[in-house]
């Protein structure tokens, strides 16, 4: 596995003209973008612009009625690509198997697929728990565990397989701020330490803002704008505006002075 | 209808490819192979007994009556080697064992455990249907065997004890052994293999088909149960058929 290590960081992703409808309605429209090699590319949008959807066509969980993805210039839907890549998602509930411990979710990967002895396997697993803050949880089952717990255990498990590609469906939802902070960190370093291409998606601005290298703005299904921090700040386009609270930060400065 | 069906053969396909992992997989075997008799044996056992008993009950005062009681053993071996035990057996699973994966595996579905599996390029048939198929492929023709021996003992005791029949164990257990030969339970063993694989194989494709949260799960069950057992007697028609001929053309 740790030969891997040396290719993790040259692995992007490409979206060229991605078409998704359901029951005749558009839920994706368009969308062409790229994603460079060890990048930290985050998607914001409101709720029901089509972020998760998109997220799971990035990973292959849907198909889309037309358009590509393509990582390291090969289709997401190609077995191959599996065995070349690894592709790791962080699920917004988590998806942790709920029949099994915190240790046996972790290590569920490298388990399944046989890559490392059993103790060599528990050792890993101790090591990405004590990564996210769960030393010594090994043996508890998920059933038992908080909101928060749940995501960090998830990161462990998307960690566990050393992902060349990784993609986070809301990581903070539904957490208090000291959790969310924990884990918006935690999804920096990943990237800075292993140099992962990381996928946030969030309609958190706070979290879009603070970790992204570039930020795409999805609405009603439409990739509006893309770039950095700065540049989707400056944006003029009036929805961009809206989910950035331009408006809100106006109307109390203006109050501000008074 | 037709996607269920379609979907349900794909699925029997997948799984006979994956069938060579059956080794790799046998500790989850095992694992469901001890659900399945703990949450059945029982509910077999009083089953069964009391089907053997019903049967004595309701042929042994007619035989009786035309100077036919030595052919009690025989009539309750035969019925529930052939035909109770196998069919009874396998409405059971299904309601007690195929309900409980359709439910287990369809939550995984709506709560994304199985995404999650594909995400880290595991299988969910490897991981959730072939066990589970195997398991139950092995425990029904076990349980099958199992219900004859008790379904038996149950004609045994009404056939001595109820005032109507009056025979000796001896009586009913000679005639049993005369008339009931490997090839009944073969018989019954091979409808309860088909029908096991049948209960799996709907029980698992509804699980995978669940959506629409928890109500969709209860859908599921409730599909899962009904077009097994709906399958169960379908297809008890045609192998009893199709047994009966090469029981004639050996």
């Amino acid at each position: 596995m740790n030969a891997s290590a040396t290719v993790r960081s040259h692995v992007g992703l490409e979206i060229k003209g991605l078409h998704k409808s359901y029951a005749g309605v558009p839920v994706l429209k368009d969308i062409n973008l790229r994603i460079a090699p060890g990048e930290r590319f985050v998607l914001m949008g409101p709720s029901g612009s089509g972020k998760s959807v998109l997220l799971r066509h990035l990973i292959g969980l849907e198909t889309p009625d037309s358009g590509e993805i393509l990582v390291n210039g090969k289709s997401v839907y190609d077995e191959t690509l599996r065995v070349e890549c690894r592709l790791a998602m962080v699920f917004q509930s988590g998806a942790l198997l709920n029949s099994l411990t915190v240790g046996q979710n972790v290590g569920l990967y490298l388990a399944e697929h046989r890559l490392l002895p059993v103790p060599d396997i528990e050792r890993v697993v101790t090591e990405k728990l004590e990564l996210v803050g769960l030393k010594g949880q090994e043996e508890r089952p998920v059933s038992d565990l908080s909101g928060g717990m749940r995501k960090r255990v998830a990161i462990a498990r998307a960690l566990v397989m050393e992902p060349h590609l990784i993609f986070y469906d809301e990581p903070t939802s539904e957490l208090d701020p000291l959790s969310a902070f924990t884990i918006a960190e935690e999804i920096v370093q990943l990237n800075r330490r292993i140099g992962t291409t990381s996928v946030v998606v969030t309609h958190d601005r706070e979290l879009g803002l603070g970790i992204a290298d570039r930020l795409g703005i999805l609405f009603d299904g439409e990739l509006l704008a893309v770039g950095t921090p700065d540049e989707i700040r400056a944006s003029r386009h009036p929805s961009v505006q809206k989910l950035l609270g331009v408006d809100f930060r106006l109307t109390t400065s203006n109050r501000s002075p008074s | 209808m037709f996607k269920s069906i379609g979907s349900t053969v794909l699925l029997f396909l997948e799984f006979l490819r994956a069938l060579p992992r059956a080794w790799r997989e046998r500790q989850k075997i095992y694992e469901q192979l001890f659900e399945i008799g703990n949450a059945s044996l029982l509910m077999a056992c009083v089953l069964s007994v009391f089907i053997g008993g019903v049967i004595a009950l309701q042929t042994g005062p007619v035989l009786v009556e035309r100077g036919l009681s030595s052919a009690i053993g025989g009539l309750v071996g035969l019925s529930m080697c052939k035909e109770f035990a196998p069919v009874m057996m396998s409405v059971l699973i299904a309601g007690r064992i195929g309900s409980a994966m359709t439910a287990e595996i369809g939550s995984m579905r709506v709560y994304q455990e199985i995404d999650a599996l594909r995400t880290m390029n595991i299988n969910p048939v490897h991981y959730l249907v072939l066990p589970r198929l195997l398991a139950i492929a092995i425990a029904l023709p076990t349980l099958v065997i199992f219900s004859v021996l008790v379904g038996w003992m149950g004609g045994g005791f009404v056939s001595v004890f109820n005032h109507s029949i009056a025979i000796t164990f001896e009586a009913y257990f000679h005639n049993l052994r005369e008339v009931v030969e490997f090839a009944d339970i073969l018989n019954g063993l091979i409808k309860s293999f088909v029908f096991a694989v049948v209960i799996g194989l709907v029980a698992c494709q509804q699980g995978l088909m669940t959506t629409g949260g928890p109500r969709g799960i209860g859908y599921s069950v409730t599909r899962s149960v009904v077009n097994s057992i709906v399958m169960i007697l379908i297809l008890d028609y045609f192998l009893t058929r199709f047994l009966l001929f090469m029981e004639s053309h050996p």
